[in-house]
Protein backbone atom coordinates (compact mmCIF):
# COMPACT_ATOMS: atom_id res chain seq x y z
CA UNK A 1 0.00 0.00 0.00
CA UNK A 2 2.63 2.30 0.87
CA UNK A 3 4.54 1.73 -2.57
CA UNK A 4 1.12 2.56 -4.27
CA UNK A 5 1.06 6.25 -2.26
CA UNK A 6 4.78 6.44 -3.24
CA UNK A 7 3.95 6.16 -6.95
CA UNK A 8 0.48 8.11 -7.18
CA UNK A 9 2.71 11.09 -5.27
CA UNK A 10 5.54 10.00 -8.16
CA UNK A 11 2.68 10.57 -11.10
CA UNK A 12 1.54 13.82 -9.63
CA UNK A 13 5.08 15.21 -9.22
CA UNK A 14 5.36 14.85 -13.59
CA UNK A 15 2.61 17.81 -13.30
CA UNK A 16 4.69 19.14 -11.27
CA UNK A 17 7.93 19.24 -12.80
CA UNK A 18 6.13 21.05 -15.81
CA UNK A 19 5.49 23.79 -13.90
CA UNK A 20 9.38 24.46 -13.33
CA UNK A 21 10.66 27.16 -15.71
CA UNK A 22 13.71 26.30 -17.87
CA UNK A 23 14.69 27.18 -21.03
CA UNK A 24 12.86 24.01 -22.45
CA UNK A 25 9.76 24.55 -20.83
CA UNK A 26 9.39 27.72 -22.81
CA UNK A 27 9.59 25.81 -26.26
CA UNK A 28 6.83 25.85 -28.14
CA UNK A 29 5.23 22.50 -26.84
CA UNK A 30 5.30 20.93 -30.33
CA UNK A 31 9.02 20.66 -30.27
CA UNK A 32 9.59 18.37 -27.29
CA UNK A 33 6.87 16.12 -28.77
CA UNK A 34 8.54 16.19 -32.02
CA UNK A 35 11.93 15.62 -30.54
CA UNK A 36 10.57 12.41 -28.06
CA UNK A 37 8.47 11.11 -31.36
CA UNK A 38 11.75 11.00 -33.39
CA UNK A 39 13.66 9.84 -30.17
CA UNK A 40 11.26 6.58 -29.81
CA UNK A 41 11.15 6.09 -34.02
CA UNK A 42 14.63 6.22 -33.98
CA UNK A 43 15.19 3.79 -30.90
CA UNK A 44 12.58 1.34 -32.06
CA UNK A 45 14.20 1.02 -35.35
CA UNK A 46 16.99 -0.63 -34.56
CA UNK A 47 17.55 -4.42 -34.91
CA UNK A 48 15.81 -6.73 -32.37
CA UNK A 49 19.78 -7.56 -31.41
CA UNK A 50 20.95 -4.61 -31.06
CA UNK A 51 22.32 -3.70 -27.70
CA UNK A 52 25.73 -1.82 -27.50
CA UNK A 53 24.42 0.86 -30.35
CA UNK A 54 21.52 1.81 -28.22
CA UNK A 55 23.69 3.10 -25.14
CA UNK A 56 24.25 6.28 -26.58
CA UNK A 57 20.65 7.06 -26.69
CA UNK A 58 21.14 7.12 -22.48
CA UNK A 59 21.96 10.87 -23.21
CA UNK A 60 19.16 11.86 -24.17
CA UNK A 61 16.95 12.00 -21.24
CA UNK A 62 19.92 12.99 -19.40
CA UNK A 63 21.08 15.83 -21.63
CA UNK A 64 17.15 17.28 -21.75
CA UNK A 65 16.64 16.40 -18.03
CA UNK A 66 19.49 18.59 -17.02
CA UNK A 67 18.54 21.03 -19.74
CA UNK A 68 14.48 21.26 -18.16
CA UNK A 69 16.25 21.15 -14.80
CA UNK A 70 14.14 18.39 -13.99
CA UNK A 71 15.49 15.50 -11.24
CA UNK A 72 15.80 12.49 -12.99
CA UNK A 73 15.93 9.96 -10.48
CA UNK A 74 12.03 10.18 -9.44
CA UNK A 75 11.42 9.51 -13.20
CA UNK A 76 14.12 6.19 -13.19
CA UNK A 77 12.67 5.49 -9.83
CA UNK A 78 8.65 5.46 -11.94
CA UNK A 79 10.42 3.60 -14.84
CA UNK A 80 12.08 0.95 -12.71
CA UNK A 81 8.12 0.53 -11.50
CA UNK A 82 7.42 -0.57 -15.65
CA UNK A 83 10.21 -3.42 -15.99
CA UNK A 84 8.61 -6.13 -14.52
CA UNK A 85 6.45 -5.81 -17.59
CA UNK A 86 9.33 -5.38 -19.65
CA UNK A 87 10.80 -8.46 -18.26
CA UNK A 88 7.43 -10.56 -18.51
CA UNK A 89 7.20 -10.01 -22.02
CA UNK A 90 10.60 -10.27 -23.11
CA UNK A 91 11.32 -13.38 -20.73
CA UNK A 92 10.90 -16.11 -23.05
CA UNK A 93 13.45 -15.27 -25.79
CA UNK A 94 16.35 -15.99 -23.89
CA UNK A 95 14.93 -19.73 -23.73
CA UNK A 96 13.20 -19.76 -27.31
CA UNK A 97 15.55 -18.34 -29.19
CA UNK A 98 19.10 -20.72 -29.01
CA UNK A 99 20.40 -19.74 -31.97
CA UNK A 100 24.60 -18.95 -31.06
CA UNK A 101 25.81 -15.57 -31.45
CA UNK A 102 29.49 -14.70 -31.15
CA UNK A 103 30.67 -11.60 -29.47
CA UNK A 104 34.17 -11.41 -29.19
CA UNK A 105 35.72 -14.78 -27.93
CA UNK A 106 31.96 -15.37 -26.24
CA UNK A 107 28.98 -17.61 -27.75
CA UNK A 108 25.41 -16.33 -26.26
CA UNK A 109 22.27 -17.42 -27.28
CA UNK A 110 20.46 -14.60 -29.55
CA UNK A 111 17.69 -14.64 -27.45
CA UNK A 112 19.79 -12.49 -24.61
CA UNK A 113 20.37 -10.42 -26.89
CA UNK A 114 16.65 -9.93 -27.84
CA UNK A 115 15.72 -9.75 -24.49
CA UNK A 116 18.29 -7.33 -23.26
CA UNK A 117 17.45 -5.35 -26.43
CA UNK A 118 13.49 -4.99 -25.52
CA UNK A 119 14.57 -3.87 -21.77
CA UNK A 120 16.48 -1.52 -22.73
CA UNK A 121 14.81 0.26 -25.82
CA UNK A 122 11.32 0.16 -23.34
CA UNK A 123 13.12 1.63 -20.47
CA UNK A 124 14.13 4.36 -22.53
CA UNK A 125 10.84 4.96 -24.31
CA UNK A 126 8.83 4.91 -20.90
CA UNK A 127 11.54 7.43 -19.59
CA UNK A 128 11.25 9.46 -22.66
CA UNK A 129 7.10 9.92 -22.16
CA UNK A 130 7.46 10.29 -18.49
CA UNK A 131 9.91 12.99 -19.39
CA UNK A 132 8.18 14.72 -21.83
CA UNK A 133 4.94 14.97 -19.47
CA UNK A 134 7.56 16.26 -16.63
CA UNK A 135 7.92 18.73 -19.48
CA UNK A 136 4.63 19.88 -20.86
CA UNK A 137 2.49 18.74 -18.62
CA UNK A 138 -1.24 17.51 -19.57
CA UNK A 139 -2.48 20.65 -20.82
CA UNK A 140 0.42 21.56 -22.85
CA UNK A 141 0.46 17.77 -24.15
CA UNK A 142 -2.71 18.52 -25.90
CA UNK A 143 -1.62 22.30 -27.62
CA UNK A 144 1.29 20.06 -29.20
CA UNK A 145 -1.26 17.50 -30.53
CA UNK A 146 -3.49 20.55 -31.28
CA UNK A 147 -0.83 22.40 -33.09
CA UNK A 148 0.31 19.07 -34.83
CA UNK A 149 -3.10 18.68 -36.66
CA UNK A 150 -4.30 16.15 -34.84
CA UNK A 151 -7.91 15.79 -34.41
CA UNK A 152 -9.93 16.88 -31.53
CA UNK A 153 -11.26 14.06 -30.47
CA UNK A 154 -7.79 12.39 -30.51
CA UNK A 155 -6.44 15.11 -27.39
CA UNK A 156 -10.00 15.23 -25.93
CA UNK A 157 -9.84 11.00 -25.41
CA UNK A 158 -6.19 10.79 -24.26
CA UNK A 159 -6.95 13.70 -22.06
CA UNK A 160 -9.67 11.62 -20.15
CA UNK A 161 -8.00 8.54 -19.94
CA UNK A 162 -4.98 10.47 -18.26
CA UNK A 163 -7.21 12.04 -15.83
CA UNK A 164 -8.55 9.08 -15.04
CA UNK A 165 -6.13 7.23 -15.08
CA UNK A 166 -4.59 9.79 -12.21
CA UNK A 167 -8.43 8.99 -10.39
CA UNK A 168 -8.47 5.60 -10.67
CA UNK A 169 -4.97 5.39 -8.70
CA UNK A 170 -5.94 7.51 -5.88
CA UNK A 171 -9.64 5.66 -5.63
CA UNK A 172 -7.66 2.51 -5.51
CA UNK A 173 -5.00 3.58 -2.68
CA UNK A 174 -7.92 5.18 -0.57
CA UNK A 175 -10.26 1.63 -0.98
CA UNK A 176 -6.97 -0.64 -0.32
CA UNK A 177 -5.84 1.75 2.81
CA UNK A 178 -9.51 1.76 4.22
CA UNK A 179 -9.32 -2.37 3.52
CA UNK A 180 -6.38 -2.39 5.07
CA UNK A 181 -6.80 -0.72 8.52
CA UNK A 182 -10.75 -2.87 8.45
CA UNK A 183 -9.31 -5.73 7.46
CA UNK A 184 -6.24 -6.46 10.80
CA UNK A 185 -3.67 -5.89 8.22
CA UNK A 186 -4.08 -8.51 5.79
CA UNK A 187 -1.17 -8.37 3.47
CA UNK A 188 -3.63 -9.53 0.32
CA UNK A 189 -7.04 -8.82 -0.34
CA UNK A 190 -8.66 -12.21 -0.32
CA UNK A 191 -9.54 -13.65 -3.38
CA UNK A 192 -13.45 -13.45 -2.45
CA UNK A 193 -13.20 -9.45 -1.65
CA UNK A 194 -11.87 -9.32 -5.19
CA UNK A 195 -15.49 -9.35 -6.79
CA UNK A 196 -17.47 -6.10 -5.44
CA UNK A 197 -14.24 -3.79 -5.33
CA UNK A 198 -13.06 -3.09 -8.30
CA UNK A 199 -16.83 -2.48 -9.89
CA UNK A 200 -16.92 0.30 -6.94
CA UNK A 201 -13.36 1.32 -7.42
CA UNK A 202 -14.45 2.31 -11.15
CA UNK A 203 -17.91 3.71 -10.28
CA UNK A 204 -16.36 6.28 -7.69
CA UNK A 205 -13.89 7.02 -10.21
CA UNK A 206 -16.41 7.57 -12.91
CA UNK A 207 -18.51 10.01 -10.63
CA UNK A 208 -15.72 12.00 -9.38
CA UNK A 209 -14.25 12.49 -13.19
CA UNK A 210 -17.79 13.75 -14.21
CA UNK A 211 -17.83 15.54 -10.94
CA UNK A 212 -14.11 17.21 -12.37
CA UNK A 213 -15.50 17.55 -15.33
CA UNK A 214 -18.34 19.80 -14.29
CA UNK A 215 -16.10 21.98 -12.23
CA UNK A 216 -14.25 22.34 -15.04
CA UNK A 217 -16.83 23.24 -17.55
CA UNK A 218 -18.52 25.65 -14.84
CA UNK A 219 -15.30 27.85 -14.86
CA UNK A 220 -15.25 27.90 -18.99
CA UNK A 221 -13.49 25.03 -20.07
CA UNK A 222 -14.02 23.80 -23.67
CA UNK A 223 -12.12 20.00 -24.78
CA UNK A 224 -12.20 21.47 -27.81
CA UNK A 225 -9.97 24.06 -26.86
CA UNK A 226 -6.59 22.88 -25.01
CA UNK A 227 -5.85 24.47 -21.87
CA UNK A 228 -2.84 27.13 -21.53
CA UNK A 229 -1.11 29.62 -23.25
CA UNK A 230 -0.53 30.39 -27.07
CA UNK A 231 2.59 30.77 -28.53
CA UNK A 232 3.91 30.92 -32.00
CA UNK A 233 6.30 28.40 -33.18
CA UNK A 234 10.16 30.68 -33.19
CA UNK A 235 13.03 29.87 -34.58
CA UNK A 236 14.58 28.22 -31.06
CA UNK A 237 11.68 25.80 -31.46
CA UNK A 238 12.66 24.91 -34.97
CA UNK A 239 16.65 24.94 -34.02
CA UNK A 240 15.99 22.83 -30.72
CA UNK A 241 14.20 19.81 -32.93
CA UNK A 242 16.92 19.70 -35.77
CA UNK A 243 19.26 19.81 -33.38
CA UNK A 244 18.45 16.43 -32.01
CA UNK A 245 16.55 15.45 -34.72
CA UNK A 246 20.51 15.64 -36.55
CA UNK A 247 22.12 13.87 -33.48
CA UNK A 248 19.58 11.01 -33.94
CA UNK A 249 20.27 10.49 -37.73
CA UNK A 250 23.72 10.75 -37.18
CA UNK A 251 23.94 8.29 -34.66
CA UNK A 252 21.42 5.39 -36.33
CA UNK A 253 23.73 6.33 -39.71
CA UNK A 254 26.85 5.59 -37.35
CA UNK A 255 25.10 2.22 -36.36
CA UNK A 256 24.67 1.15 -40.30
CA UNK A 257 28.68 1.98 -41.01
CA UNK A 258 29.94 0.26 -37.67
CA UNK B 1 -37.70 46.59 -6.94
CA UNK B 2 -35.04 44.31 -6.35
CA UNK B 3 -33.37 42.45 -9.34
CA UNK B 4 -34.00 38.35 -8.89
CA UNK B 5 -31.23 36.34 -9.57
CA UNK B 6 -32.34 33.08 -9.11
CA UNK B 7 -36.15 32.23 -9.33
CA UNK B 8 -37.67 28.64 -10.12
CA UNK B 9 -40.61 27.38 -10.77
CA UNK B 10 -42.41 23.98 -10.03
CA UNK B 11 -38.79 22.13 -10.39
CA UNK B 12 -38.93 18.75 -10.06
CA UNK B 13 -36.32 15.98 -10.56
CA UNK B 14 -35.96 12.13 -10.36
CA UNK B 15 -33.02 10.05 -10.83
CA UNK B 16 -32.75 7.58 -13.38
CA UNK B 17 -33.46 5.01 -11.12
CA UNK B 18 -37.15 6.81 -10.73
CA UNK B 19 -36.07 8.05 -7.05
CA UNK B 20 -37.52 11.52 -7.12
CA UNK B 21 -35.35 13.97 -5.17
CA UNK B 22 -37.24 17.29 -5.42
CA UNK B 23 -40.90 18.26 -6.42
CA UNK B 24 -42.50 21.47 -7.33
CA UNK B 25 -39.33 22.94 -6.02
CA UNK B 26 -40.20 27.05 -6.55
CA UNK B 27 -38.65 30.22 -4.81
CA UNK B 28 -36.89 33.67 -5.66
CA UNK B 29 -33.89 35.28 -4.59
CA UNK B 30 -32.96 38.91 -4.90
CA UNK B 31 -29.41 39.73 -6.64
CA UNK B 32 -27.13 40.46 -3.32
CA UNK B 33 -28.97 38.27 -0.95
CA UNK B 34 -27.36 35.56 1.01
CA UNK B 35 -29.65 32.33 1.36
CA UNK B 36 -28.87 29.45 3.49
CA UNK B 37 -30.97 26.07 1.77
CA UNK B 38 -31.32 24.13 4.61
CA UNK B 39 -32.60 19.93 5.08
CA UNK B 40 -31.46 16.94 6.31
CA UNK B 41 -29.08 14.67 4.56
CA UNK B 42 -30.70 13.54 1.01
CA UNK B 43 -33.30 16.17 0.98
CA UNK B 44 -31.90 16.98 -2.68
CA UNK B 45 -29.65 20.55 -1.65
CA UNK B 46 -27.06 19.53 -3.73
CA UNK B 47 -29.02 17.61 -6.44
CA UNK B 48 -30.80 21.77 -6.25
CA UNK B 49 -27.67 23.37 -6.68
CA UNK B 50 -26.44 21.09 -9.46
CA UNK B 51 -29.66 22.01 -11.31
CA UNK B 52 -29.40 25.90 -10.82
CA UNK B 53 -26.00 25.57 -12.24
CA UNK B 54 -26.87 23.64 -15.24
CA UNK B 55 -25.58 20.17 -14.54
CA UNK B 56 -28.26 18.20 -14.65
CA UNK B 57 -31.99 19.12 -16.40
CA UNK B 58 -34.72 19.11 -15.18
CA UNK B 59 -37.47 16.46 -15.38
CA UNK B 60 -40.51 19.49 -15.37
CA UNK B 61 -40.31 22.98 -14.44
CA UNK B 62 -38.23 25.79 -15.07
CA UNK B 63 -34.86 28.25 -13.85
CA UNK B 64 -34.36 31.38 -14.32
CA UNK B 65 -31.14 33.12 -13.93
CA UNK B 66 -31.15 36.83 -13.86
CA UNK B 67 -34.79 36.74 -15.80
CA UNK B 68 -32.75 34.40 -18.05
CA UNK B 69 -34.69 30.58 -18.60
CA UNK B 70 -32.08 28.16 -18.20
CA UNK B 71 -32.47 25.61 -21.29
CA UNK B 72 -29.65 24.22 -23.41
CA UNK B 73 -29.41 27.04 -25.86
CA UNK B 74 -28.84 29.55 -22.87
CA UNK B 75 -26.78 27.26 -20.26
CA UNK B 76 -23.28 27.85 -21.61
CA UNK B 77 -23.70 31.55 -21.37
CA UNK B 78 -25.50 31.25 -18.10
CA UNK B 79 -23.02 29.31 -16.10
CA UNK B 80 -20.34 31.93 -16.70
CA UNK B 81 -22.36 34.13 -14.37
CA UNK B 82 -22.98 30.95 -12.13
CA UNK B 83 -19.87 30.15 -9.61
CA UNK B 84 -20.22 26.34 -8.02
CA UNK B 85 -18.10 25.00 -5.06
CA UNK B 86 -18.46 21.52 -4.82
CA UNK B 87 -18.89 20.03 -1.55
CA UNK B 88 -15.50 18.02 -1.93
CA UNK B 89 -12.72 20.71 -3.17
CA UNK B 90 -10.79 17.98 -4.40
CA UNK B 91 -13.29 17.62 -6.86
CA UNK B 92 -13.03 21.55 -8.03
CA UNK B 93 -9.27 21.49 -8.04
CA UNK B 94 -7.70 19.62 -10.65
CA UNK B 95 -4.43 21.74 -11.37
CA UNK B 96 -0.62 20.94 -10.83
CA UNK B 97 -0.75 24.17 -8.80
CA UNK B 98 -2.97 26.58 -6.93
CA UNK B 99 -2.10 29.72 -8.98
CA UNK B 100 -2.76 27.08 -12.16
CA UNK B 101 -6.55 26.28 -10.28
CA UNK B 102 -7.30 30.08 -10.05
CA UNK B 103 -6.08 31.45 -13.50
CA UNK B 104 -8.16 28.78 -15.12
CA UNK B 105 -11.44 30.50 -15.26
CA UNK B 106 -10.15 33.55 -16.35
CA UNK B 107 -7.79 32.40 -18.75
CA UNK B 108 -10.80 29.93 -20.46
CA UNK B 109 -12.68 33.30 -20.59
CA UNK B 110 -10.22 34.34 -22.91
CA UNK B 111 -8.17 37.43 -20.68
CA UNK B 112 -5.20 38.82 -21.76
CA UNK B 113 -2.36 37.30 -19.47
CA UNK B 114 -1.51 40.42 -17.22
CA UNK B 115 -5.52 40.84 -16.54
CA UNK B 116 -5.91 36.91 -15.61
CA UNK B 117 -2.74 37.14 -13.42
CA UNK B 118 -4.12 40.27 -11.68
CA UNK B 119 -7.95 38.29 -11.49
CA UNK B 120 -5.88 35.38 -9.78
CA UNK B 121 -3.41 37.42 -7.13
CA UNK B 122 -7.07 39.26 -6.39
CA UNK B 123 -8.85 36.12 -5.78
CA UNK B 124 -5.85 34.69 -3.78
CA UNK B 125 -5.18 37.46 -1.65
CA UNK B 126 -8.91 38.03 -0.40
CA UNK B 127 -9.30 33.89 0.47
CA UNK B 128 -5.40 34.42 2.19
CA UNK B 129 -4.02 31.61 -0.12
CA UNK B 130 -1.64 33.85 -1.86
CA UNK B 131 1.26 32.22 0.07
CA UNK B 132 0.21 28.83 -1.12
CA UNK B 133 0.21 30.11 -5.09
CA UNK B 134 2.79 27.50 -6.26
CA UNK B 135 1.90 24.39 -4.05
CA UNK B 136 -0.14 21.86 -6.04
CA UNK B 137 -3.51 21.26 -4.80
CA UNK B 138 -3.33 17.77 -3.26
CA UNK B 139 -0.96 18.50 -0.83
CA UNK B 140 -3.56 21.41 0.99
CA UNK B 141 -5.04 20.83 4.45
CA UNK B 142 -8.83 20.59 3.82
CA UNK B 143 -9.47 24.27 5.13
CA UNK B 144 -6.55 25.71 2.61
CA UNK B 145 -8.61 23.54 0.10
CA UNK B 146 -11.77 25.11 0.78
CA UNK B 147 -10.29 28.25 0.72
CA UNK B 148 -8.62 27.82 -2.92
CA UNK B 149 -11.76 26.39 -4.00
CA UNK B 150 -13.91 29.94 -3.21
CA UNK B 151 -10.38 31.96 -4.99
CA UNK B 152 -11.17 29.58 -8.11
CA UNK B 153 -14.85 30.95 -8.08
CA UNK B 154 -13.77 35.21 -7.50
CA UNK B 155 -11.20 34.76 -10.02
CA UNK B 156 -14.48 34.59 -12.38
CA UNK B 157 -16.78 36.45 -13.82
CA UNK B 158 -19.61 34.35 -11.37
CA UNK B 159 -22.12 37.16 -9.85
CA UNK B 160 -24.31 34.40 -8.11
CA UNK B 161 -22.03 31.84 -5.80
CA UNK B 162 -23.60 28.67 -5.26
CA UNK B 163 -22.01 26.90 -2.41
CA UNK B 164 -22.53 23.55 -1.30
CA UNK B 165 -21.39 22.96 2.13
CA UNK B 166 -18.59 25.57 2.69
CA UNK B 167 -18.01 25.33 6.22
CA UNK B 168 -17.96 21.07 5.99
CA UNK B 169 -15.06 19.96 7.90
CA UNK B 170 -13.35 22.92 9.24
CA UNK B 171 -11.65 23.57 12.36
CA UNK B 172 -13.47 26.60 14.22
CA UNK B 173 -10.97 29.53 13.37
CA UNK B 174 -11.31 28.31 9.26
CA UNK B 175 -14.83 28.20 9.77
CA UNK B 176 -14.66 31.67 10.66
CA UNK B 177 -12.37 32.66 8.06
CA UNK B 178 -14.71 31.08 5.64
CA UNK B 179 -17.91 33.00 7.16
CA UNK B 180 -15.90 36.32 6.97
CA UNK B 181 -15.13 35.80 3.58
CA UNK B 182 -18.50 35.10 3.08
CA UNK B 183 -19.67 38.27 4.23
CA UNK B 184 -17.30 40.44 2.54
CA UNK B 185 -18.74 39.56 -0.61
CA UNK B 186 -21.11 41.32 -3.04
CA UNK B 187 -22.59 38.68 -4.56
CA UNK B 188 -26.46 36.38 -4.86
CA UNK B 189 -25.04 33.58 -2.82
CA UNK B 190 -27.02 30.40 -2.49
CA UNK B 191 -25.73 28.23 0.71
CA UNK B 192 -26.17 24.31 1.22
CA UNK B 193 -25.49 23.71 4.65
CA UNK B 194 -26.28 22.00 7.75
CA UNK B 195 -24.08 24.40 9.40
CA UNK B 196 -26.93 26.29 11.02
CA UNK B 197 -25.34 28.29 13.27
CA UNK B 198 -23.54 29.75 10.15
CA UNK B 199 -26.86 30.10 8.25
CA UNK B 200 -28.19 32.60 11.45
CA UNK B 201 -25.03 34.52 11.37
CA UNK B 202 -24.51 34.84 7.55
CA UNK B 203 -28.00 34.60 5.89
CA UNK B 204 -30.54 36.97 5.18
CA UNK B 205 -32.93 34.30 4.30
CA UNK B 206 -33.66 30.92 4.79
CA UNK B 207 -35.17 27.96 2.72
CA UNK B 208 -36.23 24.66 4.55
CA UNK B 209 -36.03 21.54 2.37
CA UNK B 210 -37.59 18.33 3.84
CA UNK B 211 -37.92 15.44 1.12
CA UNK B 212 -37.66 17.05 -1.86
CA UNK B 213 -40.49 19.95 -1.37
CA UNK B 214 -39.85 23.72 0.47
CA UNK B 215 -41.82 23.58 3.45
CA UNK B 216 -40.41 27.18 4.49
CA UNK B 217 -39.19 30.26 3.02
CA UNK B 218 -38.61 33.11 4.97
CA UNK B 219 -35.91 35.67 7.09
CA UNK B 220 -33.18 33.42 9.25
CA UNK B 221 -33.48 34.44 12.77
CA UNK B 222 -37.23 34.17 12.42
CA UNK B 223 -37.14 30.24 10.84
CA UNK B 224 -34.03 29.29 12.16
CA UNK B 225 -35.50 29.71 15.77
CA UNK B 226 -38.68 27.73 15.15
CA UNK B 227 -38.01 24.43 16.81
CA UNK B 228 -41.21 22.52 15.55
CA UNK B 229 -40.34 23.63 11.83
CA UNK B 230 -37.07 22.48 11.99
CA UNK B 231 -37.84 19.39 14.13
CA UNK B 232 -40.24 18.18 11.44
CA UNK B 233 -37.66 18.70 8.63
CA UNK B 234 -35.32 16.82 10.43
CA UNK B 235 -32.73 19.07 11.93
CA UNK B 236 -32.50 20.98 14.89
CA UNK B 237 -32.20 24.46 16.66
CA UNK B 238 -29.02 26.18 15.95
CA UNK B 239 -26.46 25.68 19.10
CA UNK B 240 -26.20 28.92 19.80
CA UNK B 241 -30.32 29.06 19.83
CA UNK B 242 -30.38 26.00 22.47
CA UNK B 243 -30.49 26.77 26.11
Amino acid sequence: MVVLTKQELQFRQFEEFACISSGVHRLHPAAPLLVTLGYIITLTSYPPTAVINLLPFALFPLLLARFARIPLRPLVKSTLKVLPLLIFIGILHPFLDTEPIQIGTMTIHRGWLVFASLLIKGFLTILANFLLISILGIGGLQRAMKSLGLPPLFYQLFTMLYRYIMLLMEEIYRVLRAYELRSGRKPKLAPSEWGSLPGGILIRTYEQGLRIQHAMELRGYDPEYPYGKEQPIIVKDIFFTALWFAAFVLLRLESFHG
Amino acid sequence: MAKISIRTEGLSYAYPDGWKVLSNVSFEIAAGRTVALVGANGCGKTTLLWLIAGLLEAESGSIYIDEIRLDRGSVRSLQRKLGLAFQHPDDQLFMATVRQDVEFGPRNAGYPEAEIARRAAEAMTKTACLHLADRPPYRLSGGEKRMVSLATLLATDAEILLLDEPTNALDPRSRRNTINLLRGLDHTKLIATHDLDMALDLCDEVIVLHRGTITAQGPSRELLSNGPLLEAAGLELPLSLQG
